[in-house]
């Protein structure tokens, strides 16, 4: 390993454990916030595969995140499942769905790709409204109380305690981001970045850049949707608001703010922005007004995000 | 009522929406063939244009046709000083690059969203007609302030294409349309046609919304769901060509009329969100997607 | 004696492509051997990109039949002839600006490693990607420069670089659109020392504008006018033909 990838290493590593040690000194409303802003981050990790690797900017990522979180919650709710296996049900349904939707949408590039996007998750939403016997639409579903706790490895696991919510979510960004890592830093990692720089070159050269961009599809998806089966799972809600365009907005937006194209960038972006919305909310109602700043700013001044910038200026090993 | 005469009324509602829809899809249809580039803050610019007219009229009570008026030439204007300050402060710096314009459209959309939701609160209210008198059909009665809103729209569409096809700035915008660095080197001012045609197009939106206000409510969130129906007529009728969008505004504006009451809306609006997903892929050229531009 | 016959490596047969009303590619049958450097001039416009867009598949032909080593390619994508190890080398640069020279030649080089050697070298272990990068920078003399950032190369190695990449996939037939287009005359000097150095198992062809340069590396030199083949023949020979002077100088 190259002395870069080492400091990288370690830098991904620090994180995590920062993380780790980080309950024991927060007091416990952070420490509810910050397993929310880790499951978002997940899904802000899966977007930027697709955004800030591949290139592709998709505005219906709100639709894999719901999926993930009905496939997980309803069959819990309607059909008594187990919590292990309603997540791993999730994880399948999301990565065929993202490998169906992919297929279909990457016909098209650019600005269609964005409104294709756009209107295969506003048609979701609003089938998550249209059959509200089965979601529970805008009111949404309490998950019951057997899916409150679940036995693993002989241990019997209680998801009402908030210690236990938090390294669950530790644990999945942890197997996240080294995932991540280990994609972006080799071949597949290269394949995305090719054909974000350059396309039509990269299938000259003699790649299959459909499979390619298809497979950051299927990948990001499927991130995603793990990200909103282990949202609803942790906190036993499943409702429509997770499926409407704010929450496609809001990987975006992690990802802009933290740097598209960085392992950490999504992580920090999510943290940035959920304090600086919860700063806003506790004074006025119309936070979102801080996202709408956020976005214009940062397009016009930071188009790289925060560790974009750093990297280009400092720290060129960052990955 | 019998199916006839009720299909005569779906069929007058679905005018109404039709005119309306015309309006702000043909903003929207504007600034894409000019600009090439997809404004989503354009159902907040409709929102912004009822909010105004509503908080005018409110200033002069008792004198609804007045308040009218006033509403029609004033919050268009308002608003489109807002779009071109937008288009040059903002737009401009990022070189109206196609996604990152999306990107910064998304928060000018929470920011004039968010604003209304602060300054006019999260109540819908309703706004007083500029006059009362009733049409009476032999089976109903129908609103004369309705009827008037396609005459009114009809008009102003008119009064659009003459602009385009016989004045100055219409060339200028044609030729900025074909050719935008052609045009610079003739010397058209590029970056003013773009900020005027981006003024218009949210004027357009307003201009819809001031029609539709006193007969829907006003409320801060009222401008999703024309941004949605004007993407859906922009798309069938081809990116950027207005025939193309007119007449897909008055089929879609049409048909979502009647087939609203007949179906539940939501189901309506799922089934026309996929058919546009679907058209986008098969036939990006639009359904009625002419080549010849404008 | 038929032992003695080379091995056609690519034919061409009645390949036509319109644009429009003009006829870009006219009937042309082509034939290319194995580990020949071809040559392939015309006077502005008469088909010499489009006839080798139709063979690297970056055009679909209105009519006719392409054949790599014995396959049927006509109706193949851009990306499964490169695969077959034909390779196109942009006449407008086209490389990754944002990405280092390392990544520039590495995206080219783990696609080569994905599948058997074609230029005949055999690998006796699974070669290590920085090797592979390495060797190739070597190769074109770009080695100096793997931190850089692409953009940041001087236009000539720019040139350098996207033949990097492509002969990092390592193809069979390499097709150069006007290598030398923009180069300074020492770097036209060095860069027919790199294709003499690189053809060793390779063919390629070479579309120039450049006459001596053409003259003094092809083995054959195909000449195309008006979308058709004009003449074809050893340089000397083109250098003696009548019609090639013609069709020059406009007589």
């Amino acid at each position: 390993m190259t002395g870069s990838g080492k400091r990288s290493l370690t830098l991904h590593i620090g994180v995590l454990v920062l993380l780790f040690l980080l309950p024991f000194i927060l007091p416990d409303y952070h420490q509810l916030v910050i397993t929310r802003i880790m499951i978002l981050a997940i899904f802000a990790l899966g977007y930027n595969i697709l955004f800030g690797y591949a290139g592709l900017l998709s505005l219906g990522h709100a639709m894999f995140f719901a999926c993930g979180l009905y496939a997980a919650g309803l069959p819990v709710y309607h059909l008594g499942w187990e919590v292990p296996l309603a997540f791993l049900f999730a994880i399948v349904i999301s990565a065929l769905a993202a490998a169906l939707i992919g297929a279909i949408a990457l016909r098209t590039q650019g600005v269609a790709f964005m409104i294709v996007t756009l209107m295969f998750a506003q048609a979701v939403y609003l089938g998550t409204l249209y059959f509200s016997d089965v979601t529970g639409a805008d009111e949404g579903l309490v998950l019951p109380e057997h899916a409150r706790s679940f036995d693993a490895l002989g241990m019997r696991v209680d998801l009402t305690s908030p210690e236990v919510r938090y390294y669950i979510a530790l644990a999945l960004l942890s197997a996240a981001v080294l995932m991540v890592c280990r994609w972006v830093n080799g071949g597949l990692g290269r394949e995305w970045v090719a054909v974000r720089e350059n396309e039509s070159r990269t299938r000259m050269l003699g790649y299959n850049t459909f499979l390619i961009k298809l497979k950051a599809m299927v990948i990001s998806g499927t991130f995603s949707g793990g990200a909103g089966a282990a949202y609803g799972l942790l906190f036993a809600y499943v409702g429509s608001t997770f499926a409407s365009i704010q929450y496609s907005i809001d990987a975006l937006l992690f990802t802009l703010l933290g740097g598209a194209g960085t392992v950490l960038g999504p992580i920090l972006g999510s943290f940035i922005m959920f304090y600086l919305v919860d700063f806003f909310s506790g004074h006025t109602t119309a936070y979102l007004l801080a996202t709408g700043v956020v976005l214009i700013l940062l397009i016009m001044y930071f188009p790289l995000g925060v560790l974009g910038t750093l990297r280009k200026k400092w720290l060129p090993w960052l990955p | 009522m019998d199916l006839g005469p009720f299909l005569f009324l779906a069929s007058l509602e679905g005018l109404v929406q039709a005119a309306v829809l015309s309006l702000s899809a043909l903003g929207l249809c504007l600034v894409f063939g000019v600009l090439r580039v997809v404004n989503v803050a354009h159902g907040e610019f409709y929102m912004a244009g009822a909010v105004i007219a509503w908080a005018i009229s409110h200033a002069l009570p008792g004198q609804p046709l007045l308040g009218f008026l006033a509403a029609l030439f004033l919050a268009p204007l308002l608003v489109g000083l807002a779009a071109f300050i937008a288009d040059r402060a903002i737009l401009r710096k990022i070189n109206h690059n196609p996604e990152a314009t999306i990107v910064a459209t998304i928060g000018m959309l929470y920011v004039i969203q968010q604003s209304a939701l602060i300054g006019f609160g999260p109540d819908a209210r309703p706004m007083e007609p500029p006059f009362y008198f009733h049409v009476n059909f032999p089976w109903f009665g129908y609103s004369g302030y309705k009827l008037s809103v396609i005459l009114m729209a009809a008009a102003l569409l008119l009064f659009v294409w003459y602009v385009i096809s016989r004045t100055r700035l219409g060339l200028f915008m044609r030729a900025t349309q074909l050719d935008r660095e052609m045009a610079q080197v003739s010397g058209i001012p590029v970056g003013w046609v773009y900020g005027l045609v981006f003024a218009a197009g949210a004027m357009l939106a307003a201009l819809g919304a001031v029609l539709i206000a006193p007969i829907r409510q006003v409320h801060y969130l009222m401008g999703l769901d024309p941004l949605l129906m004007s993407f859906i007529v922009v798309i069938i009728g081809g990116l950027g060509s207005i025939r193309g969008a007119l007449l897909a505004a008055l089929v879609i504006g049409m048909c979502d009329g009647i087939v609203s009451m007949f179906f539940s809306p939501t189901l309506a609006k799922m089934i026309s969100t996929l058919l546009v997903a679907l058209v986008l892929i098969l036939r990006p050229e639009g359904l009625f997607g002419q080549r010849k531009p404008l | 004696m038929a032992a003695l016959v080379a091995v056609s490596l690519l034919s061409a047969k009645k390949l036509n492509r319109r644009f429009g009303g003009i006829a870009a590619v006219k009937d042309v049958d082509f034939s290319l051997e194995q580990g020949e450097i071809r040559g392939i001039i015309g006077p502005n416009g008469a088909g010499k990109t489009s006839f080798v867009n139709l063979l690297s598949g970056r055009l679909a032909p209105d009519s006719g039949q392409v054949v790599f080593q014995g396959v049927d390619i006509t109706r193949q994508s851009v990306w499964k002839r490169a695969r077959l190890g034909i390779a196109y080398s942009f006449q407008i640069i086209s490389i990754y600006p944002g990405l280092t020279v390392f990544d520039n030649v590495a995206i080219g080089a783990q696609l080569g490693m994905q599948q058997p050697s074609k230029s005949g070298q055999s690998r006796d272990q699974e070669p290590d990607l920085e090797e592979v990068v390495g060797s190739c920078l070597k190769l074109t003399g770009l080695d100096w420069g793997r931190t850089q950032l692409a953009s940041e190369l001087a236009y000539g190695h720019q040139r350098l670089l996207e033949i990097t990449i492509n002969l990092a996939v390592d193809p069979t037939l390499l097709i150069l659109d006007e290598p030398t287009q923009g180069l300074s005359v020492d770097e036209i000097d060095e860069f027919a020392g790199l294709l003499k150095r690189i053809r060793s198992g390779r063919t390629i062809i070479l579309i120039e504008h450049n006459l001596p340069f053409v003259m003094n590396l092809a083995d054959r030199v195909t000449v195309m006018d008006q979308g058709g083949i004009l003449a074809e023949n050893d340089p000397k020979g083109i250098q003696m033909d009548a019609r090639v002077k013609a069709a020059y100088l406009g007589k």
